[in-house]
C-alpha cells in the first residue's frame, strides 16, 4: 500500500476527497441531530413531554389536564438514579415550569402538571361554571409563588381573598381541604382524574397476578392493552413500576413484571 | 499539622482537602486514611472470629459505643436489664470473645421496671452513663458500681434520650416523651429544667446538634421533625418540609410542614454535623442540609418498616472518620447499607432472625454491632478483616500464576497473528 494512502486513512480525509465537501456537511448535520435525538431521550425534560403528549385528554372530553406522576419517570429512565430526577424535577418547579400537586394516598405520589395546561385547564372551567371568572385570574397570578399547599391566612392577606372568593375556588376545585386553615392546591377534575388512574392500575395489577407464575414481560402487556375508559396502558405500567407496586427484572426480551406477593 | 483540622470534624476535613486538589485522591494521608476506613466499612459480614457473650433474655433495644476510646459498648434489653461488654479484652486465641463486664439483671432493685428504650456513656467519661426506659424514668449511672446515681421521674414513658457529644456544650440531657413534649433535664442541678412543647403527638426521637451545642432535633409519631434552640424563649426555630415548601411568613402553616407521611422512628446528625437522617415510618429515610433546613432529595428507595405500633425509636448509625458517609439502616430483619450522599444502597445485612431495633458503629474498627428483638447482638467486621497469612500467600501465588500465564496465551496470539505467511521473500 502507498504510504500516502495511509496518512489519509489515518486522518479520515479518504472520503472528503472523493465527495463534494457539502455533502459531507448535510451528513455531519445528520449524525449531530440523530445524536441529539439520542441523548435527548434520556432526559427528563423529553420525557415528561413524551407523557404529556401521548397523555389521551380528548378521550376524556378534557375533564382534566395532562398529568405525569413523579416516580413514572422512574420507570422513563432506568438509566438515572432516582435521586437525580427528583434533583431535576425540582429545578423544573423552582423555574415555574410544571406546577407540583399531591395526589394520591401515600406521601410519594407527587403529581406534575405543566404550568400552561394547568391555567389553561382551570381558566377554560371556571369560564363554565363560575359567574365571576376574575377570580381565577387573580387566583392564577397570586398562586404562582405557592407550591401544593397553601393556608388561609396567605389567601387573606393583603384582602386577596374574601371568604366568598374562597368559597367560590373550593367550587371550582382548585382548593382542597388539607386541615383547618390549610389548602392543598388541585385542578379541577382531579377526582375524575384518580378514578379513572387507579382503575387502570388496578386492571394491570390483576393482570400480573393472574399471569402464569404471576409474571408477565412488558411487550405482552402492551399487546393486550387496556379498555377506552382507562389512562393508557404505557402510562399505566410506568406508574406500576415506578411506584414499586411490581418486582421487575430485566430479561433478554424486555422488563418482566413480576407480581408483589 | 493543618491547624484547621483539630476544630473541623475528621470527615467534613477530608472532604474540604478532597475538594482543594482533585485528581491527587492520595496526596493527603487523611483522606487515604478515611477512604481505606470507607472501603472497609462497605464490605461488612458476619463477624467470623468476634463474637459478643450471649446475656440477654429480652430484645436488645438500645446501643452505644463509648466515644472517647471506643473500649466499652452499652446496650439495654427490653426486661430492663444493662449490660456492658468489654471491647478490647484481645484473648490469644484466634476466636475472641467480647466479655460481659458489667451487668444490672433485670429483677434487680436499680434496673428499670419496663422496657429499656435508650442508653448512652456521659459522651466526655465512660465513667458514667444514661439510661431512660418505658416506665418514665431517666437514669444516671456510675459506671464502676452499676449502681444509679440520680433519677429523673416523668409521668409518661421516655422513648429516647440524648446527651450532645460537643465538648463546649452544657450537660443536658434531652428526654422524648410520650406526652408530646421534650424534657430538658441538667445534670448540674439535678432537675428537669426546660418542656418544649410544638408536636401534636408523642416524641420518639430527638438528637443534640453536632455543631452547635444549643440546638436540637427532634422527630414525632405526627411526622414533623422540628427544629430547637434551647437558649430562645419561643425555642422552636423550625419544621422541617419534604417538599421544600417555600417558606411563609405565617407561624401556623410553617407548623403544618411534615417530614414524614407517617411517624418519624429515628433521627441522627452526620458526623460533620451538615445533615440530619431521619427514617419515617412511611417506609422512607430523608437526608437534610441542617444549613438551609432543606430536603437534600436524595431518593434512598423504600426501606421498611414493619411495626404496627408507631411510638418506638429504631436507632440507626452513621459512620464517622470515614471518606463516603454511610448510614446503616434497621429495617426489618436486616439491616440496610446507603451511601449518605449519592443515595446508592451498597450492601443488605442480614444475618438476624426477627426485627433489628437498634445499631451502633465502631468507628476504630470499622465494625458495626446490631442488637434485635431475638435476643442476640451480632457483630459485623469488615471482609478482609480476617485472613490466614497462608492462604493469603497462596491465593498471591495463584494470582502471579495466573497472569504469567495470560502473559504467555497473549504472546503467542501476537506471534500468530503478526507472523508473515503471505509475503515473498523478495
Amino acid at each position: 500500500m502507498e504510504p500516502e494512502l495511509w496518512d489519509k486513512l489515518a486522518r479520515g480525509k479518504c472520503r472528503s476527497e472523493t465527495e463534494p465537501s457539502e455533502s459531507t456537511s448535510a451528513g455531519d448535520y445528520r449524525i449531530k441531530r440523530q445524536r441529539t435525538v439520542r441523548e435527548e431521550a434520556h432526559t427528563v425534560r423529553s420525557s415528561l413531554d413524551q407523557l404529556y403528549r401521548t397523555f389521551p385528554t380528548d378521550r376524556f372530553s378534557y375533564m382534566f389536564p395532562p398529568v405525569v406522576f413523579r416516580h413514572q419517570l422512574y420507570s422513563c429512565l432506568p438509566q438515572k438514579t432516582r435521586t437525580e430526577i427528583d434533583r431535576e424535577v425540582n429545578a423544573m418547579r423552582s423555574r415555574k415550569e410544571i406546577r407540583c400537586i399531591k395526589l394520591g394516598f401515600t406521601g410519594d405520589e407527587l403529581a406534575l402538571v405543566k404550568q400552561d395546561s394547568f391555567r389553561e385547564h382551570v381558566r377554560g372551567y371556571a369560564r363554565d361554571h363560575l359567574k365571576n371568572p376574575l377570580i381565577i385570574e387573580r387566583f392564577l397570578d397570586f398562586v404562582d409563588n405557592f407550591d401544593i399547599s397553601i393556608s388561609t391566612n396567605d389567601l387573606k392577606k393583603d384582602r386577596a381573598f374574601t371568604d366568598e372568593d374562597i368559597q367560590s375556588l373550593v367550587l371550582v376545585g382548585v382548593l382542597i381541604v388539607r386541615e383547618v386553615g390549610t389548602w392543598w392546591l388541585s385542578f379541577p377534575g382531579a377526582g375524575q382524574f384518580m378514578k379513572t388512574f387507579l382503575s387502570g392500575r388496578e386492571k394491570v395489577l390483576t393482570m400480573v397476578k393472574k399471569a402464569k407464575y404471576s409474571s408477565v414481560l412488558e411487550s405482552e402487556l402492551i399487546k393486550r392493552g387496556l379498555p377506552k375508559r382507562c389512562l393508557g396502558m404505557h402510562y399505566t405500567i410506568h406508574d406500576v413500576i415506578g411506584n414499586d407496586l411490581v418486582l421487575v427484572s430485566d430479561t433478554t426480551s424486555g422488563r418482566l413484571l413480576r407480581f408483589r406477593h | 499539622m493543618d491547624p484547621l483540622s483539630s476544630v473541623l470534624p475528621y470527615s467534613f476535613m477530608c472532604r474540604l482537602q478532597d475538594a482543594a486538589r482533585p485528581g491527587q485522591p492520595y496526596a493527603n494521608p487523611f483522606i487515604h486514611h478515611a477512604r481505606i476506613r470507607g472501603q472497609r466499612a462497605r464490605t461488612l459480614v458476619p463477624s467470623t472470629y468476634k463474637e459478643v457473650e450471649r446475656t440477654y433474655a429480652a430484645s436488645v433495644n438500645a446501643m452505644d459505643i463509648s466515644s472517647e476510646d471506643g473500649r466499652f459498648l452499652l446496650s439495654g434489653g427490653g426486661d430492663g436489664s444493662v449490660v456492658i461488654h468489654g471491647l478490647s479484652n484481645f484473648t490469644e486465641s484466634v476466636k475472641q470473645i467480647h466479655p460481659v463486664v458489667g451487668k444490672v439483671l433485670a429483677n434487680s432493685s436499680f434496673a428499670h421496671e419496663f422496657a429499656l428504650s435508650a442508653c448512652q456513656f456521659y459522651p466526655h467519661d465512660h465513667g458514667a452513663f444514661t439510661t431512660s426506659g418505658k416506665d418514665g424514668k431517666v437514669k444516671v449511672w456510675d459506671t464502676r458500681k452499676m449502681t444509679p446515681v440520680h433519677k429523673f421521674t416523668f409521668p409518661l414513658p421516655v422513648i429516647d434520650h440524648h446527651m450532645s457529644l460537643l465538648k463546649s456544650a452544657k450537660p443536658l440531657i434531652a428526654a422524648a416523651c410520650m406526652d408530646k413534649t421534650i424534657r430538658i433535664c441538667d445534670l448540674r442541678t439535678l432537675s428537669s429544667v426546660q418542656t418544649l412543647s410544638g408536636h401534636s403527638k408523642p416524641v420518639n426521637c430527638v438528637r443534640w446538634s453536632r455543631h452547635a451545642a444549643n440546638c436540637l432535633a427532634s422527630g414525632g409519631a405526627d411526622g414533623k421533625i422540628a427544629l430547637w434552640d434551647v437558649r430562645k424563649a419561643r425555642s422552636c426555630l423550625a419544621y422541617l418540609d419534604a417538599n421544600n415548601a417555600i417558606p411563609s411568613t405565617d407561624l401556623n402553616a410553617n407548623s403544618l410542614n411534615f417530614a414524614h407521611e407517617s411517624a418519624v422512628v429515628s433521627l441522627e446528625f452526620s458526623e460533620s454535623g451538615t445533615h440530619l437522617v431521619s427514617l419515617g415510618a412511611d417506609h422512607r429515610l430523608r437526608t437534610w442540609s441542617t444549613v438551609s433546613g432543606k430536603n437534600t432529595l436524595v431518593n434512598y428507595g423504600k426501606v421498611e418498616f414493619a411495626f404496627r405500633d408507631l411510638h418506638r425509636h429504631l436507632q440507626l448509625a452513621v459512620t464517622s472518620l470515614a471518606s463516603p458517609d454511610l448510614i446503616f439502616v434497621p429495617s426489618r430483619d436486616k439491616i440496610l447499607v446507603f451511601d449518605m450522599v449519592s443515595g446508592e444502597r451498597l450492601t443488605t445485612l442480614t444475618a438476624h432472625f426477627q426485627q433489628v431495633l437498634t445499631c451502633a458503629y465502631h468507628p476504630h474498627f470499622q465494625s458495626l454491632f446490631s442488637g434485635a428483638t431475638d435476643r442476640s447482638i451480632e457483630m459485623w467486621t469488615p471482609e478482609t478483616d480476617f485472613c490466614d497469612i497462608q492462604e493469603e500467600k497462596e491465593a498471591a501465588k495463584k494470582y502471579q500464576m495466573n497472569r504469567w500465564a495470560k502473559r504467555q496465551a497473549c504472546n503467542n496470539i501476537t506471534a500468530t497473528l503478526t507472523a508473515d505467511t503471505w509475503s515473498d521473500e523478495d
